[in-house]
């Protein structure tokens, strides 16, 4: 670590800036108070499966191809998120697929496999949106607003799933 | 060392993926500084207040977010987010410790993995609003609505002057002295992985940055040759 490293002087430029930066630019107070109230959201999934599905993989953090403006929209496609576990029998998948409303709240168009979850739930930090998956794993939202998102898988008589969170 | 638990982060992209929480723990300093308006403050060490966090400690977890709430947004801030997004990216950040706080075993790696994760949201967001706005580059700045001149007079000269000149630097500048200013904590190592350039050249790159900054804020300082800044030789920065 820096700081324990003798041989790295803090200059105290850095600190003047940093004391700068607390006045020009601070954190606002709803971001510090939205992140001490994260536990309180994490607490109403208490009853989830131990481990989250990852993100596998996310077409907004791959190499733009030469020539194409961004990874995601118009001239890229849209943007495609997997998340997923491990492997064995146990392996859960969920791919999805985002996209911009007019209105600009977002659309979520996905499949799990295998199937199995009859009900799938967005969570955000004001609320969950819940919609059935059919029975070939697809399901649907209109309406997601955009910025952090977990996915919870739900099936009759077992405990959900949930998918680490991630900006949309 | 690095031992991946969840193989996962290793999979996603070219974005570096964050250090694992749950490898095995290092020696630590006990206890951590940050930068706060009172200078350089000490703090209970750090184990306890994740242990506490991760016990359900209410007041525990809050002192996390004091601690660091300042690194997470000066991260998402350098990639140039407006307020919303960067807000939008602390959040996802603070809800993913929230959820792998249970498998952090060396508490001296969260400051690296907070910054780690709040880069890679950021990078997530500014290429999820191309689809909406071709031309992402608010958060300059002097584009913060927070930052007018009422709050610049507020700052005195010397600030204003710092202000400006640090607005004159190149992003890249910008971005490695905004997050070594805000988390002294981060070793090299770390501040290459969050912001994606080799870890030889963090030390000659902030040499420079900070020798640019400081020779236009005091450009008369400098025709003597002596600036009486306390400036270690580039070679001591590694």
């Amino acid at each position: 670590m820096s700081h324990e490293d003798p041989m790295i002087e803090r200059d105290p430029l850095l600190d003047d800036l940093a004391a700068l930066f607390d006045v020009m630019d601070p954190v606002p107070d709803h971001v510090a108070a939205a992140a001490a109230a994260v536990p309180s959201i994490v607490a109403a999934w208490r009853d989830l499966d131990a481990g989250l599905l990852d993100v596998l993989a996310d077409t907004a953090l791959q190499p733009v191809p030469a020539g194409v403006r961004a990874a995601s929209g118009p001239s890229g496609g849209p943007r495609l998120v997997t998340f997923g576990s491990g492997d064995g029998p146990d392996a859960c998948c969920v791919e999805v697929e985002v996209g911009v409303e007019p209105s600009g709240t977002l659309r979520l168009i996905g499949l799990v496999v295998p199937t199995g979850p009859d009900e799938l739930e967005v969570r955000h930090p004001g609320g969950t949106l819940r919609v059935p998956v059919d029975d070939l794993g697809r399901f649907r939202v209109a309406g997601v607003p955009s910025g952090p998102l977990s996915l919870v898988l739900l099936a009759t008589g077992e405990r959900a799933t949930a998918t680490d969170w991630i900006t949309v | 060392m690095i031992v991946p638990v969840r193989e996962n982060w290793l999979a996603a992209g070219a974005d570096p993926a964050p250090p694992d929480l749950a490898a095995s723990p290092v020696p630590s300093a006990g206890s951590l500084v940050d930068t706060s308006g009172e200078g350089w403050v000490d703090h209970p060490p750090l184990a306890d207040l994740v242990a506490g966090a991760r016990a359900g400690q209410e007041q525990a977890w809050r002192d996390l977010v004091g601690r660091f709430a300042r690194l997470v947004w000066s991260v998402a801030r350098s990639h140039r987010l407006d307020h919303a997004d960067a807000a939008d990216v602390c959040q996802t950040t603070w809800l993913r410790l929230a959820e792998h706080l249970h498998s952090l075993r060396d508490p001296s790696r969260l400051p690296g993995w907070l910054a780690t994760t709040a880069r890679r949201e950021s990078l997530r967001v500014i290429a999820g609003r191309r689809r909406e706005t071709p031309d992402p580059l608010p958060g300059e700045p002097d584009a913060d609505p927070s930052a007018g001149p009422e709050t610049i007079v507020l700052v005195g000269d010397r600030n204003t002057r710092l202000w400006k000149a640090f607005a004159d630097l190149s992003q890249r500048c910008q971005q490695l002295l905004r997050i070594l200013s805000a988390a002294p904590e981060l070793s090299y190592n770390e501040v290459g992985s969050v912001l994606g350039i080799p870890v030889g050249s963090i030390g000659p790159t902030r040499g420079r940055c900070l020798e640019t900054l400081r020779r236009r804020l005091n450009p008369s300082d400098f025709t003597g040759g002596d600036f009486g800044g306390p400036d270690r030789p580039r070679g001591s920065l590694g």
